[in-house]
């Protein structure tokens, strides 16, 4: 007895087994992955159709169930994402489409490859990822050590003393750079790519498209000293890491509420005086409560990062859903558009006469009492 | 060491486009029809190559689509050439002759030298 669900292949409904839906799901994901892009999006939506098709073929005995084995002989026949990702530049293509029809030029990779090509695949070839199942913060060190082939222990004490070295920050900021830019090793051909190992089908067998997890991490190895330092290592960032996620808490929770309880006094206070003169001066170009809108925007401008530091320490420490690189992004964002607009707020000229008037008083005010 | 695999593939990789183009010079296709057509001609194992190769010759103007409905099923996507893509085809043609007939020259110096004449 199996779960069994309807899915949406192409327009058409199909009832497809769990496990064999797992399969189908993650062999999709890896063509995406293969197939980067506007241009990827579509191949992958004529596979989808292709696949449709081909498992129409086979359901020709009325209501059917798709099963693992109709999923393999699918990946079977189209090919495993592997075999088909090697797509030559778009500017190989371009000096074939030119003219030069017999391809005087550089030899593109071959694309069509249904064997591995073991002259290539000996040739220890290693790309940078984030090995996230050795980590301490983000696995930065760890994948670096991979791609050196380091020893992890001894470039994580190395990089410590460098950035005791020079004081912390360049080293924490480089840190945080490289841990957004650099991608994380998810799949078991990233791993395997990580690692310097060749991949193609004997090492990868059927794993990559059977697991919908990565193979699991290997015991670290190393003597009693290097596992030592490393758990000392482990201990000593989550404990600064639960020091930062703490006090970004508690910032973020302070300047959020400052920056409601000055809001809301501006409303409270522009409700106790009459239309005609809110209209003429509250929300007017030169009113005192643009400086306070401005104390507002600041407090938000602080608590935004706060809280983004506790966020990133809390999905480190409690595995919570960890922050998208779109939300990073969006977050950047609006930091400088809520720094740009508190600066200019803040900084405008406001009519000394009506500053007193207010409850709330910007600094000018203050330096000349004379003139309420 | 030549890899006689990798040249193979590598064969056979300039062919399929030219394949294609001419599978869809006798009329216009789907991918499953040209598919169908490329197994007769024992030119393609694994299908899943033909999907980044139609969209590469798309997206550089020598192939266009258009969405068909047919009987069964969803709708279709028949592809045509495109007047670039016949020019490019003409070329391919050409010097796919050129290649034949050097190849067939070098390969009558093999034969009229062990073939035993009558």
């Amino acid at each position: 007895m199996k779960k069994t669900f309807p899915v949406n292949i192409n327009g058409k409904v199909y009832y497809i087994d769990e496990d064999a839906y797992a399969l189908l799901q993650n062999y999709l994901s890896q063509l995406r992955a293969t197939f980067p892009g506007e241009e990827g999006t579509e191949i992958v939506n004529d596979i989808e159709c292709r696949i449709s098709e081909l498992f129409d073929e086979r359901m020709t005995g009325g209501m059917a169930v798709i099963v693992m084995a109709d999923v393999n002989y699918v990946i079977e026949t189209m090919g495993r994402p592997e075999d088909l990702g090697e797509v030559p530049g778009p500017e190989a293509h371009g000096t074939d489409a030119s003219g030069a029809s017999d391809g005087q030029g550089p030899v593109p990779p071959p694309f069509y490859n249904a064997v591995p090509d073991s002259a290539e695949d000996a040739r220890p070839h290693r790309k940078l990822y984030r090995d996230e199942r050795h980590k301490v913060f983000g696995g930065v060190l760890a994948g670096l050590g991979q791609y050196l082939n380091w020893d992890v222990t001894i470039l994580r004490v190395l990089v410590v003393i460098l950035a005791l070295a020079t004081k912390l920050i360049p080293c924490i900021i480089l840190y945080l750079i490289a841990w957004l830019v650099i991608p994380p090793a998810r799949t078991s051909r990233q791993i395997l790519e990580m690692q310097g190992q060749p991949v193609n089908l004997s090492t990868v067998g059927h794993n990559v498209i059977d697991s919908a997890t990565p193979p699991p991490a290997p015991v670290p190895g190393g003597n009693d000293f290097a596992k030592f330092i490393n758990t000392c290592f482990s201990l000593v960032a989550k404990f600064f890491l639960a020091l930062f996620a703490f006090a970004g808490g508690v910032a973020a929770f302070a300047c959020g509420v400052i920056a409601l309880v000055v809001i809301a006094g501006m409303i409270c206070v522009a409700l106790g005086y009459s239309v005609e003169f809110i209209s003429d001066y509250a929300f007017g170009y030169r009113s005192p409560f643009i400086w306070g809108w401005g104390m507002a925007l600041l407090m938000l401008a602080i608590a935004l990062p706060a809280g983004a530091l506790l966020w990133a320490g809390c999905t480190v420490l409690f595995k919570a859903p960890s922050i998208s690189r779109s939300a990073v992004v969006v977050g950047l964002i609006i930091e400088v558009l809520l720094i740009v607009g508190c600066a200019v707020l803040i900084n405008l000229d406001v009519p000394e006469p009506f500053t007193c008037m207010w409850g709330i008083l910007p600094p000018t005010a203050m330096l000349s009492p004379s003139m309420c | 060491m030549m890899n006689i695999d990798n040249l193979k593939s590598q064969m056979r990789k300039g062919m399929l486009e030219f394949c294609v183009l001419l599978i869809l010079r006798r009329g216009d296709a789907y991918a499953s029809e040209m598919i169908a057509r490329l197994k007769e001609a024992h030119l393609i194992v694994m299908e899943g190559t033909l999907y980044p190769l139609l969209t590469r010759l798309k997206n550089d103007g020598l192939l266009s689509y258009r969405w068909e409905e047919s009987t069964q099923g969803p709708p279709r996507k028949y592809y045509t050439i495109t007047p670039l893509g016949h020019q490019f085809l003409d070329q391919l043609q050409g010097s796919w002759n050129e290649i034949a007939r050097s190849v067939e020259i070098l390969q009558q110096d093999y034969h009229s030298k062990f073939t035993p004449e009558e």
